[in-house]
């Protein structure tokens, strides 16, 4: 019998024999083939001493380190004020772009005669000196001068809709340059910002059909240090839960927060705060809450994992103040099937019935707002909120690059405020924010 | 706490599960998209999305070959990465470049480290097919069944692959522990 071992140097059955992957006809066929060579069978051994090294040394392989720079340990996170400083200036583009947009719109609304939107008259008022409102110029005098107070606005319309802003925004730092508003700028108007409804393909349910699944508002930047930092997978929050560290290094680090059932603002904070103190690091969501309160765990983690200097404040003046998010990390929000619903009707037809019964779930509203509210603020390239409808998964909007929301982000946003400006801004819906 | 554990839950199995999954095959599968895209970054989020897709899935549709069906997503979500920044064709071509092996772990003897790290280039200079199929056999363990139904191919395709791709490690590896 020829023993050399070109004849089987080209045959892949030496290598699936030596691998154990012939099934048991080729295995008798290639066991009477091999048997009586030894030359074989050190090749059979050899190829599998190859194997062990290959699967020794591939288990063993991690992808690619992340960059140094990226690289914070969590447990010094709260203390890593030169990265989190390096990280605020990162965002404060895209914050003043977002927070630009957003006065452009404001602006835009008052300075339309006189001020209507959608029926209801506008009158902007500036905080004086006493802290009481007084009315602002008209339409056609000098723009203001920056003031050292920021600008409250003050909607004192006719119903059905009454905006007001309780307090002074906070934290926005508008430049003088911004208080004169190009004209061409001025012709923006709230109705410019529609949330882009996705377009539903073949398999996707009807976002008001009956059986909808759930909602899934998703914000990805693909800047993974950020969820790093935070010590978060972002959308694999709900199945990652107390998951530390991995091989590769991309392990999460992630510890429940302990909720009250109905926290106070308060109570809320100190749920956050324990969590950082106790574990040095910004905890991330503990999805296990979600079965009785998904969606303000989703809202905790989503605000927890901003990387906020006061994260609590969104939370607590229920997102009056969007710019206390300095991060760039997620917002996932996995909402109650019931709610599901309730939120498409609000969102993408304006039924303000809808939004109504979605209000007296007290979670899930917050939830909801808080992944826009993050993603309207990403300086991310690739940011996106997804709506899981039925079985699809798709996206209802996108920041884009540069860290200026597009407009359907801001749509989202302002179209809650709009539709229930009651709630949203009325002075008795939460505690006064604390003072940065 | 909220949760009451006292409450019957019938997602909790699944819940198990697929926590389960997402811990024990996120690093995999992350690997795995990033030596198919060549980005770590990009990798996790593809990773992510399978897991998303996943989640999507009907219980019992996926039973028994989960993990099989997260790869061939994590498959075809890197591909259409890949085609849509026109590298795809080099893919195709078995052109890719080759990606460079990252660093070995630390803390073992430095000779093994050598040795390791040695065989990872040798593996990265494999063409992507080969290599993909070298990956998925001794880095995830998957069968060539496995590997043919995750990437499409035939098993006698991917049993060439893996043969041929060994027969190259075999000789160059023989060569370096002469010379080396």
């Amino acid at each position: 019998m020829n023993d050399s071992i070109p004849d089987f140097a080209h045959d892949p059955r030496l290598t699936a024999y030596a691998l154990g992957e012939l099934d048991d006809a080729e295995l008798a066929e290639f066991e009477a083939l091999v048997a009586g060579r030894p030359a074989a069978a050190g090749a059979i051994e050899e190829i599998r001493r190859l194997a062990g090294d290959l699967e020794e040394t591939l288990l063993g392989e991690s992808i690619a380190p992340l960059p140094a720079a990226a690289i914070v340990p969590l447990e010094a996170g709260r203390s890593s004020w030169p990265r989190r400083i390096q990280s605020c200036l990162y965002v404060a583009s895209a914050i003043a772009a977002a927070w630009a947009a957003a006065l452009i719109i404001f602006r835009s609304a008052l300075h339309r005669a006189p001020g209507v939107i959608e029926g209801a008259g506008l009158i902007r008022t500036e905080k004086n000196a006493t802290g009481t409102d007084a009315p602002a110029p008209s339409p056609g005098a000098a723009p203001n001068a920056p003031s050292a107070q920021p600008p409250t606005f003050s909607f004192a319309a006719a119903a059905p809709l009454q905006f007001r802003f309780a307090a002074p925004l906070p934290r926005m730092r508008t430049p003088a340059s911004q208080t004169v508003l190009d004209a061409g700028q001025l012709s923006a108007d709230l109705r410019n910002f529609e949330v882009v409804q996705p377009a539903l393909g073949a398999g996707a349910r009807e976002p008001l059909g009956q059986d909808l699944g759930q909602v899934v508002l998703r914000f990805s930047t693909g800047h993974y240090r950020d969820y790093r930092h935070a010590g978060i997978f972002y959308g694999l929050g709900d199945l990652s839960r107390g998951l530390d560290t991995s091989p590769d290094g991309m392990g999460g680090f992630k510890r429940p927060l302990s909720i009250p059932a109905r926290p106070s603002p308060s109570e809320m904070a100190n749920a956050i705060q324990s969590g950082m103190d106790a574990h040095g690091t910004i905890p991330g969501p503990d999805m296990s809450l979600f079965d009785s309160q998904r969606a303000r765990s989703a809202a905790a983690g989503a605000v927890a994992n901003s990387w906020a200097p006061d994260p609590l404040r969104v939370y607590q003046d229920r997102l009056r103040e969007l710019t206390v998010i300095d991060g760039t990390e997620v917002g996932h929000a996995e909402l109650p099937g019931r709610f599901s619903q309730l939120f498409q009707e609000f969102l993408f037809h304006g039924d303000r019935a809808a939004y109504e019964r979605m209000m007296s779930d007290p979670n899930a509203e917050v939830s909801a707002m808080g992944a826009l509210c993050l993603a309207s603020q990403c300086p991310g390239e690739r940011a996106r909120v997804f709506a899981r409808m039925g079985s699809d998964l798709r996206p209802i909007t996108y920041v884009r690059a540069g860290g200026a929301p597009q407009p359907s982000t801001l749509g989202a946003l302002f179209r809650l405020i709009a539709l229930d400006p009651d709630y949203l801004f009325s002075p008795g819906s939460a505690s006064a924010p604390p003072r940065p | 706490m909220p949760n009451d554990p006292g409450s019957p839950d019938p997602s909790h199995e699944r819940a198990s599960f697929l926590e389960r999954l997402v811990a024990e095959q996120r690093a995999p599968l992350t690997r795995y998209a990033a030596r198919l895209l060549g980005d770590p970054d990009r990798a996790r989020d593809v990773a992510q999305d399978a897991f998303i897709k996943l989640l999507l899935q009907p219980p019992g549709e996926i039973d028994g070959h989960a993990v099989e069906w997260l790869f061939t997503v994590c498959r075809h979500r890197s591909f259409d990465i890949l085609r849509k920044e026109g590298r795809m064709k080099a893919w195709e071509n078995d052109r890719l470049e080759a990606m460079a092996a990252t660093e070995p772990r630390p803390g073992h003897a430095v000779e093994t480290e050598e040795a390791r790290a040695a065989l990872l280039r040798l593996i990265s200079a494999l063409p992507p097919k080969q290599q993909e199929a070298v990956r998925l056999k001794f880095q995830n363990g998957f069968s060539y069944k496995e590997i043919a139904r995750i990437t499409g191919s035939s098993v006698s395709a991917v049993g060439f692959l893996i043969h041929t791709a060994l027969t190259r490690l075999r000789r160059e590896w023989a060569a370096q522990e002469a010379t080396g």
